[in-house]
């Protein structure tokens, strides 16, 4: 099974899966595979090093363990600036496309837009937001974004599931602590997957509900689950592990998400 | 009500497998009815009946069920590409029909997509779904095999959600709807000489929708001859009476059938409908046993199971 990891240049592709590799008391998201992981340096993936690597994950279910593995392609940030696509970034581009067209899951990375940003900078002057991780104003946040659907609606034709995370939810969220004890993975009680999706639909995402509704028909219609908001950080183990618990609860145990 | 005790369930011989098909709309609820049952397989107390998966599309599902349903998020639309994709569910079920009778079923759930049934208002599935090929073989004559015991067929009407309208092809309402789907079905069954000898159950689901809540006691009259009168009208006139049963259940329930008749569901805009209380004991189907009961003995036990 493909995973693709996709996301605009410095919103943090290589470091929401490297993240991973940091152990934790009680995670629920274990990598098996290290080879996945070369070195604990983080570069920055560059032109031409595009290339899916496979890694292996356990997560803990309810219902038990479940074995991920999956291909992950993690993509220079660059390749998606249009100017760029034909030139140095060609073969980088090839090669999204041959996993894009096979991938069933998608993992789309966005920056926080201003708003998000400015007003946490009004209410707390501890972090000196630079402008790399700012996504821009609502207007062209939203419109990156309907950038994004057309590329799901054209070079994704197998994908299944579709999750939306807006990362570095550190540098926005003013107590994030607390909102992660409110989405945490507790079964059968607290939050469930349609509400904290319903949650950050009303809150985070709102600017662009009505092209994440619109993207959700058009994916399979009637098709429950295809979209799914996120909000991660890199500093919050939790956070950061929903999106890939949610993946594995789709999945049967012969790695294949169940028709 | 008399209720089942915890005892061991014993392998019965294959033998005594019983094959029961499940169809009806897309979205109707025929997997998360399954998995529901096949989620009480770990109930710490089961008062309603016991259960146990017999094949691994059974545990499967099972897993569906605790990963998905218990944590708020829809199953997946079943799809299949041709006859051999159709899921095949196993499962004991001990059933308590009296007081000191157990009665132990070998079942088989086959899981038809919502396609086929759909599909049937138009003629002969094979043709319109066009899957039909030398080493396909057709989903009607695996539907109407002899060895099918029973058919279960969900209806559902949800009145804001028009059906699946046709453009070359005028529906009318839920109603019409399910009258020509269920035609089909009829023309289908008739030359393969299943009319006879196919118990047949048409059951409600969703049945803990305030609107249907208070007539699930006798679906016949409150639900089928109301609700869907010319569909109601063709089956007694077609399907001999004593092969045939309207039944209403629901898989989610209620929150507590006497003091708190809400449905156990979350609505959310734009995704199906989706738990509300998912542990064992604020979860209480409705009449999910008693179809499968009469659908392989033929007796009629307690609605309410």
């Amino acid at each position: 099974m493909g995973i693709l990891v996709i996301g605009d240049a410095f919103t943090g592709k290589t470091q929401f899966i490297n993240a991973l590799a940091e152990p934790e008391a009680n995670q629920r998201v274990q990598p098996i595979d290290w080879t996945y992981f070369d070195g604990k340096t983080i570069q920055r993936t560059s032109a031409g090093s595009t290339a899916s690597k496979p890694l292996e994950v356990l997560v803990h279910l309810p219902s038990g363990s479940k074995h991920l593995l999956v291909e992950v392609m993690d993509t220079p940030g660059e390749v998606w600036k249009n100017e760029n696509r034909a030139e140095i970034y060609a073969q980088d581009w090839q090669a999204i496309r041959e996993v894009s067209v096979q991938s069933e899951g998608i993992f789309l990375i966005l920056p926080p837009y201003n708003d998000l940003l400015r007003a946490e900078e009004q209410n707390h002057t501890g972090q000196i937001i630079e402008g790399n991780h700012s996504g821009g104003s609502i207007a062209e946040w939203k419109s990156r974004f309907q950038s994004w659907i057309e590329f799901f609606k054209r070079d994704c034709p197998r994908s299944r599931h579709i999750l939306l995370c807006i990362n570095k939810a550190d540098l926005f969220e003013r107590d994030i602590s607390a909102l992660a004890n409110q989405f945490a993975y507790t079964p059968n009680q607290g939050m469930g997957w349609q509400d904290r999706h319903q949650y950050l639909i009303r809150r985070h995402f709102q600017p662009i509900a009505k092209e994440i509704n619109e993207l959700s028909q058009f994916k399979q219609k009637g098709e429950p689950g295809s979209v799914q908001c996120f909000l991660t950080s890199i500093y919050h183990r939790s956070l950061l592990e929903l999106p890939w618990i949610y993946l594995a609860s789709f999945l049967s145990s012969d790695h294949q998400f169940l028709a | 009500m008399q209720l089942l005790r915890r005892p061991s369930l014993t392998p019965t011989k294959r033998n005594e497998q019983q094959l029961i098909a499940l169809l009806g709309p897309a979205a109707v609820g025929k997997t998360t009815y399954i998995a529901t049952l096949l989620h009480w397989e770990d109930a710490p107390q089961n008062e309603y009946f016991k259960v146990k998966d017999t094949d691994g599309d059974a545990t499967e599902l099972k897993t569906q069920a605790q990963d998905l349903l218990c944590q708020g998020q829809p199953l997946q639309l079943t799809r299949v590409r041709e006859v051999f994709d159709i899921r095949k569910y196993g499962l004991y079920l001990e059933v308590c029909p009296q007081p000191r009778q157990k009665v132990l079923l070998d079942l088989r759930c086959l899981d038809y997509p919502g396609e086929i049934f759909n599909a049937m208002q138009y003629g002969d599935p094979d043709e319109v779904l066009n899957r039909q090929t030398p080493d396909n073989p057709s989903y009607m004559d695996d539907i109407f095999r002899k060895d099918i015991r029973g058919c279960m067929i969900f209806l559902d009407s949800w009145l804001d959600d028009p059906p699946p309208v046709a453009l070359s092809h005028q529906i009318v309402g839920w109603d019409d709807y399910y009258l020509k789907c269920l035609r089909g079905f009829y023309h289908q069954a008739n030359p393969r000489q299943r009319v006879s000898n196919l118990r047949l159950v048409v059951a409600l689901s969703k049945c803990e929708r305030g609107e249907f809540w208070p007539t699930r006691l006798d679906p016949d009259l409150d639900i089928f001859k109301r609700r869907f009168p010319q569909t109601y009208a063709f089956l007694i006139e077609k399907w001999p009476p004593n092969n045939l049963l309207f039944h209403a259940l629901s898989t989610f329930g209620v929150l507590d059938p006497i003091r708190d008749p809400r449905p156990n569901r979350k609505t959310a805009p734009g995704v199906s409908d989706t738990l509300r209380h998912s542990d064992f004991k604020e979860w209480k189907p409705y009449g999910v046993i008693s179809p499968l009961y009469w659908l392989c003995t033929g007796h009629k036990m307690n609605p309410h199971v």
